[in-house]
């Protein structure tokens, strides 16, 4: 198309006002949109530093060093009746449990020779 | 973000938990009404090391003094009060729960019972706890011991410890 052709169409009336405000709107609303990439850019820095907090809270819950109780004894020799008398005692229990694992042993061994003396006396 | 907070602060207490033991135990009994208690520091235990006839002084066929000397720390409760008796069940319960505690040992006669949990690592045993009620505990009253020792234990050891009570 030659340029006089061009020249020689015809600009509906109100299309450069249309124009104009169809890029002001346009304008308009980039505006709106950078704002708004601002803002959520500034909500995930206070993500960010809410989770530093509660991660610094958390940290100092967990590496607390709870109150370390008071030793009992004074003396080593003390301290070391103590503890011989507290193995006593763990090897007295675990005796107890052995002891009872025995009985039961012997329960199973009476009840197996029982099952054992049928047996034979039915093969016979 | 939210759920990532919330997945964090699980972790951390899942962690917090699973840490506890003997030490919480007795940190939580401590000072209350019908509780005795006996503590036993590393230092201690450092001194107790060198006690020069820490060697000749045996229990029997084993010796002890050689087992002392794995061990870190030591706590003892002797409760006699009956809502404490069946909370510190509980709470040893929650404990084994966890998965951190193993059962070594559980042994009921008539109204006594007795467990006893090791935490292993490897061949080393770090931690025993033992739990012993007389009466059944809890609600019709009796008591309850606990012995926890934090050690760097050979499993070997625990097992001497062991065959020398059978005899």
């Amino acid at each position: 198309m030659k340029e006089k052709d061009i020249n020689e169409i015809e600009i509906p009336n109100g299309l450069e006002a249309e124009m104009s405000d169809f890029i002001d709107s346009m304008d308009a609303a980039e505006r709106v949109m950078a704002e708004e990439r601002r803002r959520k850019g500034a909500v995930r820095w206070s993500y960010v530093a809410g989770a530093a907090a509660t991660a610094a809270l958390l940290l100092t819950f967990l590496f607390r060093q709870p109150a370390m109780p008071e030793d009992t004894f004074t003396d080593p020799h003390e301290a070391y009746a103590c503890v011989e008398q507290a193995l006593a005692s763990i090897s007295e229990k675990m005796g107890s449990g052995v002891q009872q694992a025995r009985r039961a042993g012997d329960k199973i061994d009476a009840g197996t020779a029982k099952i054992k003396e049928l047996y034979n006396r039915k093969t016979n | 973000m939210k759920k990532t907070v919330i997945f964090i602060f699980a972790m951390f207490m899942a962690v917090a938990a699973f840490a506890q033991g003997g030490k919480e135990l007795y940190n939580k009994y401590l000072g209350k009404d019908g509780v005795s208690s006996v503590y036993i520091s590393p230092t201690m235990f450092e001194m107790i090391k060198q006690i020069p006839d820490i060697e000749i002084e045996g229990g029997g066929s084993f010796n002890l003094g050689e087992l002392i000397k794995t061990f870190d720390g030591m706590y003892i409760l002797d409760i006699e009060n009956a809502e404490f008796v069946s909370e510190v069940e509980k709470s040893v319960e929650a404990m084994v729960e966890k998965g951190r505690y193993k059962l070594l040992m559980e042994a009921v006669d008539g109204g006594s019972r007795v467990h006893i949990y090791i935490v292993q690592e490897g061949d080393t045993v770090r931690d025993f706890l033992m739990l012993a009620s007389e009466n059944g505990g809890g609600s019709d009253g009796g008591s309850t011991a606990v012995i926890s020792i934090s050690a760097k234990m050979a499993m070997s050891e625990l097992q001497k410890l062991l065959a020398s009570a059978m005899q």
